[in-house]
């Protein structure tokens, strides 16, 4: 007996607060790019050797550690990125339309044809450019920068030659070139271009522009990326962390820190990924329609027509439902309704005097539903009062006014059947649904059959009545 | 099944009643001349008004027998009894005068002039008596003129 009261207890309890659930949040995907090194000084441009460095590795991997550790976030590894963009319809088309482009601008620039190289190269940039090539092969890319850049230098366009020579180290900063290997103004202005880059670069937008960054994030469907840059600053080299969201119109974290010893760097970027954790806004996903509210109330306009009764033609009435739940579950809840109707004429008027009756419903609804329906069923135990009436299929019990002569010379007592004051009981099943039109209104539309098994002498004449209702609700 | 006829029906609940309806109140035209209708109008002649209500194919009503003349006073007044319609014609009976049996009355729903009419014989008698009436009125006439009242006791 305690057991069951324990139980009882801990359901009371419990219900209300499964209903009270916070709103969950929507995840946010967000990736990471190779981490870039812009640490080494620009006389390293034309020397040979490159030294590798595993604290880039090991940047990539704290961050990708504590993206993960994030509740709210969702990191996509480096594989996936690369084919969200390569599995793309029209990438395999452009890279080849691309570099046909690029080697046409090759072909020409050996033919000293600068003027029709440049254009061609263009070509190959705005192509590839469109699909992210510069995320997928950045050192591709950089190429066709430096050729455009050189093209430039030869035409005498050093302003243009300084940007693609800039675009083209900031794409590939590992970039080396044999000294001798180009005329010395290109060598000259390669030189510029790498100083004036790496004190930019705290400015710099790794994808060129925020707009294009936006685009990428949509076309991929991430919500957030972060851009690792190793530079090379006043008082030696830094770490800087880029990120930048889908709507951002700056970025939301540049940050730069001293390259400390490992633990500190790694506290560090800890630091900054808890922080853009707790600031990035979340999106809450939509409640469902049941998770909305915990009360309804809905009044709705019935019609019911009883499957069994007394006269000859279906007997309907009409009348007003006035209903009230509460939900101690998503999908389960406790309804009461109470109806009130008023009997129509019957097609052959054999119904003498029209009747009231007042139904009272009460059940659990179970439900199911989407952001703005609700389908719900709702079995419950009925108790109706009836008003008396008195049913007759002579005509003259119908003509003759009562009590006139012609009803007391017509009608006699025996063709009249009445049926006093009475209250039935049975079982009511409702199905319904509600369309959500407003947070927090709704329109209503269901349909109900009941059986009386109560009184027990079954001396009752009308059963089965079926009912459809429409009308609408506030929830809240 | 029934459940399905019942939804259609709440659909459809005014559902169009169809067929001939006699309900209402008739009378003999004013330009058709008085008949005598035998016993029953004890040799008067008169005119007829027909009170009547119609229920699926079961009607109750009244029949009046009047005189208009300045020579004869006569009013009767017989309650239909067993009316029903039936293929257009009004069927009924009414109590014949004294201890002679009911008549029959047939009447046929019909038109006169663009008017509904209702036109037939009372029979049961040695002779029968032609009857001619057209519509006047609704319940609503009836019930004004007290017709829903019966006939009056005597």
């Amino acid at each position: 007996m305690n057991r069951i009261a324990t139980i009882l207890l801990v359901l009371l309890v419990a219900f209300p607060l499964l209903a009270d659930e916070i709103p969950q949040r929507k995840k946010k995907s967000v990736a990471i790019l190779p981490l870039k090194r812009f640490d080494h000084p620009c006389s390293h441009l034309f020397a040979s050797g490159q030294e590798s460095e595993p604290f880039a590795r090991n940047v990539h991997r704290w961050l990708e550690e504590d993206l993960s550790k994030q509740e709210d976030l969702t990191v996509v590894p480096p594989s996936q990125l690369w084919s969200r963009i390569t599995g793309r319809s029209d990438y395999r088309e452009k890279v080849v339309l691309g570099r046909e482009r690029f080697m046409l601008g090759k072909e020409f620039y050996r033919d000293l044809r600068q003027a029709d190289a440049e254009s061609h190269l263009q070509r190959a940039l705005e192509l590839l450019d469109g699909i992210f090539y510069d995320v997928v092969e950045p050192e591709a890319l950089a190429e066709i920068q430096l050729l455009l850049g050189v093209t430039l230098v030869e035409e005498g366009r050093a302003a243009q030659a300084h940007l693609a020579f800039k675009r083209s180290l900031l794409l590939a900063p590992a970039s080396r070139f044999p000294a001798g290997y180009y005329p010395q103004p290109v060598e000259q202005a390669l030189t510029v271009a790498c100083e004036d880059l790496q004190q930019s670069l705290e400015r710099e937008v790794p994808l060129g522009t925020v707009e294009r960054t936006g685009r990428l994030l949509t076309d991929l469907k991430l919500d957030a990326l972060f851009f690792p840059l190793l530079v090379a600053g006043d008082d030696g080299v830094e770490l800087i962390l880029v990120a930048y969201e889908r709507h951002g119109r700056t970025a939301v974290i540049r940050e730069a820190f001293p390259r400390e010893d490992e633990e500190a760097i790694r506290e560090r970027v800890s630091r900054v990924v808890s922080r853009f954790a707790a600031c990035t806004p979340y999106e809450n996903i939509p409640r469902k329609v049941e998770e909305k509210h915990r009360f309804l109330f809905a009044a709705k306009y019935e019609n019911l027509l009883y499957l069994v009764q007394p006269v000859r033609s279906p007997l309907l009435a009409m009348g007003f439902s006035f209903e009230a739940g509460h939900f101690f579950l998503k999908s389960f809840a406790l309804v009461g309704k109470l109806q009130v109707f008023s009997s129509l004429k019957d097609r052959f008027d054999d119904l003498l005097s029209g009747f009231t009756s007042v139904r009272l419903i009460v059940g659990p609804a179970f439900s199911v539903s989407g952001d703005w329906w609700r389908l719900y069923v709702v079995p419950g135990a009925e108790f109706h009062y009836m008003g008396s009436f008195s049913v007759s299929r002579d005509p003259d019990c119908k003509f003759f006014l009562g009590d006139s002569p012609g009803y007391q010379a017509t009608c006699p007592d025996s063709s009249v059947k009445k049926f006093p004051v009475d209250f039935v009981a049975g079982v009511n099943l409702f199905v319904g649904s509600q369309f959500f039109f407003a947070d927090q209104l709704f329109l209503d539309l269901g349909a109900s059959i009941s059986t009386y098994f109560a009184p027990f002498d079954r001396s009752f004449d009308m059963n089965f009545p079926l009912t459809m209702e429409i009308g609408g609700g506030v929830v809240f | 099944m029934r459940v399905v006829s019942a939804v259609a029906i709440l659909i459809l609940a005014a559902a169009c009643s169809g067929g001939d309806d006699v309900s209402g109140l008739w009378e003999t035209p004013t330009d058709v001349a008085p008949i005598t209708a035998g016993a029953l109008s004890g040799d008067v002649p008169v005119r007829f008004r027909l009170a009547a209500a119609q229920y699926g194919k079961d009607v109750s009503g009244v029949l009046l027998l009047y005189s208009d003349d300045l020579f004869h006073t006569l009013e009767a007044c017989r309650y239909l009894e067993n009316a029903e319609v039936k293929s257009g014609h009004l069927l009924f009976s009414i109590a014949g005068a004294g201890e002679e049996d009911d008549l029959a009355v047939d009447l046929l729903l019909g038109d006169r002039d663009g008017d509904e009419a209702l036109e037939g014989l009372i029979t049961g008698q040695d002779k029968p008596v032609p009857m001619l009436l057209v519509g006047k009125g609704d319940a609503g006439n009836i019930h004004e003129e007290g017709l829903d009242l019966g006939c009056p006791q005597r």
